[in-house]
């Protein structure tokens, strides 16, 4: 709505989201920000406004400054809760840094209205790897049985050790482009947010198993049902609530 | 490497609050480790993972006996987005980085949480696991858990493993099988025995009816060679005697569990100890001789003892005379076993050479069994423990540190023993057969006291006396028609076989004298046939009637003598008599001139004429006597005139068994005893100090 508005020339998205014509969609979407593909928002009949006033003298006209959106991110564990001290990097639509407070907010302001996606690069862990000890062989002061074991003695493949970049995740921001939780594709959107391993076309199985993941692992059910339908609000208010 | 998410993001308007949320979805495996009965599995992770809390008292040394027992494997997963694809357990032995097991999870048992599988031990089939088991043979093994997790999300602890045993918990040893066996003596001797218990005794009586049949094998190595070559097959010396070790599991209590599938091919270090000799049982001379000549290299040989040296024929000392010898018949984890084959892979030690190693079978009939010949020397007297150890360190190779010379590096390792095998010759007296019924029983079991001196059974399989002696004047008159027409005047007329208890009656010699002299014509004619034959005094006339004996009473003796191995009596009481109170001064004559032994192609048969006198000597000593001529020994020096070296000195102990010295009771001296024990006589010196080493 935000975009919408500003590519119709109007300096705040109120003029358009609030205008009768969109009254149906108003009540529709709650959040303008949160449209649907398909959404029919409609132009207001322009309403030119005169200003009459005499010819061959200076006058000034103030024009109303645009209000851009913002960039509001948290960042959260698999629980949801806020992650602090969490350094990160927006590269695009513009670019900022800084490192998450205890909300885990990412706010950027002024964001151009028509960019339609972003980069931002945040280094969820430190790692600084360690060194595993070189195996040695176990010191044997006294017959036992069994003897202790001598890892060097397995020859099966090591598992990978961490490298310091494995916790930075470059997320790849669609701006814009999240559909309203009482949709199919804004749930899988949330989940997918939210850790969930689906995209916004995800399948009904895929979306099935990532719904019974939240249920169990968010909100504790013991029987979950699967259902998206069944989470709705709960992924809205897990996802979009301040 | 850097991870990449789409984020699906809504703008947030000047005047709005609402936000978006993001997630990086963190997984792994925060925990692996098995637990039963309390105890548990020590569980690890890679050194970037989060720090663990281990179990209570969680251990390396995690074992548990497959199949009877179901510990659980738990794990713990951290996957609040269900982030992982994919779970797998693998399992691994040392040296093998193939997973001999695989188990994918699924459904329920990949989600965020703790889990529990029940596991038995059973894993995928193979050449190395025919029952299916985890065995002691790969022990110890690495359970290991990795997870796969969507392409977006941080895998902070991809793997867990944790260590698993399968452990020995004992040995026990067993008595073999007679399949096991091809050689006839071997399995005869296999239903006279069993295995001795720890500090027990058992006899291994090997049967050796050899004998002497003449003069001159007294005197050279037959004695020894005879026996040696009767328990010899190719260049193995002794009896074989199967002995099987059957393995036991740990349990994870530490308790006993038998569970065959759970062993595998693992192998057994077998060795032996000598069981020192107890010469308690001996007289004064013949203890002081066994001690100087048993005391030969004792301290010097591995393993030390007082059996009988290599030097002096037995096995003490040489390591190429194994006590367990090698066998390879190739017929390893078969369902049934083959006749005469050794079912076990024996192979012997290559530092601790008078040890060997033998494997356990995977499958089959003996599975989760093992075992050895055990191969003793023949020498009666030699006395032997067996020991089998299972190694407690071993190599991925399946090798072990058991094979040194260092006694004390065995001390560490699962061990039981044997009781004592002693050795003892068994020799039989197959036949007794009295003149007259009347005639006192000889008392065998008495007459083996003095030969069980020298570890030698005498076993009484004659059925028991028998008599009368069917036909025997017939046949002794037989042979009497090949004597000089004047000497058969001397025989009694009448039946020989009732008119005496005694190998032949005879006339007095005035009777004979008046025979002679009617049969020549002129007591001229009879004087000079007396004097030309030695007869022409009343001792000469006993003379001729003994020379006449020992020829026909022994032939005609002979005609009774049976087929089965081992001495026949023939008791004639006296060895023969004439009218008028004369009579033979012979107490017993072991003859080397009945003449179907000496034809005979073998040495399995002897025989002696039992006659009898007044004591001394007694009745056990002439019988041990003539045995003891029978067994090869020749006579002692002094009065019966025989070779000094063949005996202790005289000096030391002239009553020898062997002698005709019967100022105090005969016994065996200690030459005598270790000859008949099975011992190389011409290495011994009869001067006792000069055996020792």
């Amino acid at each position: 709505m935000v975009s919408l508005a500003d590519s119709l020339g109007m300096q705040d998205y109120h003029t358009l989201y609030d205008d009768g014509v969109n009254a149906a969609l108003k009540g529709k979407r709650p959040n303008p920000n949160q449209l649907l593909i398909g959404d029919n928002v409609q132009a207001p009949t322009a309403k030119g406004k005169p200003h009459p006033k005499a010819v061959d003298k200076t006058w000034k006209f103030a024009v109303k400054k645009k209000k851009p959106p913002k960039l509001r991110i948290v960042l959260v564990d698999g629980l949801g809760q806020a992650l602090a001290g969490k350094a990160w990097k927006l590269t695009a639509p513009k670019a900022a840094k800084g490192t998450t407070k205890a909300d885990g907010l990412i706010e950027v302001a002024d964001l151009p209205f028509q960019d339609k996606n972003g980069a931002l690069e945040v280094t969820w862990e430190k790692i600084t790897p360690k060194k595993a000890a070189a195996p040695k062989d176990p010191k044997i002061t006294k017959p036992t049985y069994p003897r202790p074991i001598k890892e060097a003695d397995f020859t099966d493949d090591a598992p990978p050790a961490l490298k310091p970049d494995d916790a930075v995740v470059h997320f790849a921001l669609k701006l814009g482009s999240l559909p309203p939780a009482s949709e199919d594709a804004g749930g899988r959107a949330r989940l997918r947010n939210l850790g969930f391993p689906c995209t916004r076309e995800s399948d009904a199985a895929t979306t099935q198993k990532c719904v019974k993941t939240f249920q169990l692992v968010r909100l504790k059910q013991k029987t979950p049902s699967g259902a998206l339908a069944d989470v709705r609000n709960d992924l809205r208010d897990k996802h979009d609530n301040p | 490497m850097a991870l990449n998410r789409t984020a699906y993001v809504a703008r947030t308007a000047h005047d709005l609050k609402h936000v978006n949320r993001l997630n990086l979805p963190k997984c792994g495996v925060l925990k692996l480790f098995l637990v039963i009965g309390g105890k548990s599995s020590k569980s690890h992770l890679i050194p970037d993972a989060p720090p663990q809390k281990q179990e209570a008292k969680a251990t390396d040394d995690f074992h548990f006996a497959p199949e009877t027992e179901k510990p659980k494997i738990k794990y713990v997963l951290d996957d609040k987005a269900g982030a992982i694809t994919k779970a797998t357990l693998r399992l691994f032995h040392r040296n093998n980085k193939t997973a001999i097991w695989e188990k994918e999870l699924k459904g329920d048992e990949l989600t965020d949480g703790e889990h529990e599988i029940e596991w038995d031990g059973k894993i995928t089939k193979g050449t190395d696991f025919p029952e299916s088991y985890i065995t002691v043979e790969h022990s110890p093994y690495k359970l290991k858990m990795v997870v796969e997790a969507d392409a977006g999300a941080f895998k902070y602890s991809p793997a867990a493993w944790t260590y698993i045993h399968v452990l020995v918990h004992s040995i026990e040893l067993e008595k073999g099988v007679k399949e096991a066996l091809s050689r006839q003596l071997d399995k005869d001797l296999f239903d006279t025995y069993s295995v001795p218990a720890e500090k027990a005794k058992q006899e291994v009586r090997l049967v050796s009816n050899r004998y002497s049949k003449d003069m001159t094998d007294k005197g050279n190595g037959t004695s020894f060679t005879e026996y040696r070559d009767l328990w010899k097959s190719g260049s193995e010396e002794g009896p074989n005697i199967p002995i099987f070790a059957k393995l036991f599991i740990k349990d994870s209590a530490d308790a006993k569990a038998d569970v065959p599938k759970a062993i595998g091919r693992v192998r057994l270090l077998w060795d032996w100890r000598d069981s020192p000799e107890d010469l308690s049982i001996h007289f004064k001379e013949a203890k002081e001789y066994l001690t100087d000549t048993l005391n030969y290299d004792k301290k010097a040989t591995h393993p030390k003892g007082d059996n009988c040296h290599k030097d002096r024929g037995g096995k003490r000392g040489d390591d190429t005379k194994p006590v367990f010898p090698a066998r390879d018949d190739k017929v390893a984890d078969a369902a049934a076993l083959t006749a005469g084959k050794f079912p076990f892979k024996v192979d012997r030690c290559g530092t601790r050479k008078t040890s060997s190693y033998s494997e356990t079978w995977r499958t089959g009939k003996l599975i989760g069994k093992t075992g050895v010949l055990f191969q003793p020397s023949h020498i009666a007297g030699d006395a032997y423990l067996v020991d089998a150890y299972f190694p407690h360190n071993r190599k991925p190779d399946g090798k072990d540190d058991l094979d040194t010379n260092d006694d004390k590096l065995l001390d560490h390792a699962i061990k039981k023993s044997t009781g004592a095998w002693e050795i003892w010759r068994e020799i039989h007296v197959s036949q007794y057969l009295k003149k007259d019924a009347s005639l006192p029983n000889l008392s065998f079991p008495t007459v083996a006291t003095t030969l069980a001196k020298a570890y030698m059974k005498l076993e009484d399989k004659s059925g028991g006396a028998k008599s009368p002696m069917a036909g025997y004047d017939g046949k002794i008159r037989a042979h009497l028609a090949a004597e000089a027409a004047e000497k058969r005047l001397a025989v009694k007329a009448g039946d020989q076989g009732t008119i005496t208890k005694g190998g032949i009656r005879y006339v007095a010699r005035a009777a004979f004298v008046a025979a002679l002299q009617a049969a020549k014509g002129s007591p001229a004619a009879a004087t000079a046939w007396l004097t030309a034959n030695g007869a022409a005094t009343a001792a000469g006339y006993s003379n001729m009637l003994e020379a006449i004996t020992d020829v026909v009473v022994v032939k005609t003796c002979d005609e009774y003598v049976t087929a089965s191995d081992g001495v026949k009596v023939f008791h004639l009481e006296p060895y023969w008599s004439a009218d008028g109170g004369l009579q033979s001064t012979t107490g017993g004559f072991a003859s080397v001139d009945f003449p179907t032994l000496k034809a005979a192609a073998d040495r399995k048969r002897a025989a002696y004429i039992h006659g009898v006198l007044t004591p001394p000597p007694s009745i056990k000593e002439i019988a041990a006597h003539e045995i003891g001529h029978t067994l090869f020994l020749p006579h002692a020096p002094g009065r019966a005139g025989g070779p000094a070296a063949a005996h202790d000195q005289v000096a030391h102990w002239k009553n020898c068994m062997m002698s005709y010295e019967f100022d105090r009771e005969m016994k065996f001296c200690g030459l005598c005893l270790l000859r008949l024990r099975g011992w190389d006589h011409r290495v011994l010196n009869s001067n006792r100090s000069l055996n020792k080493k």
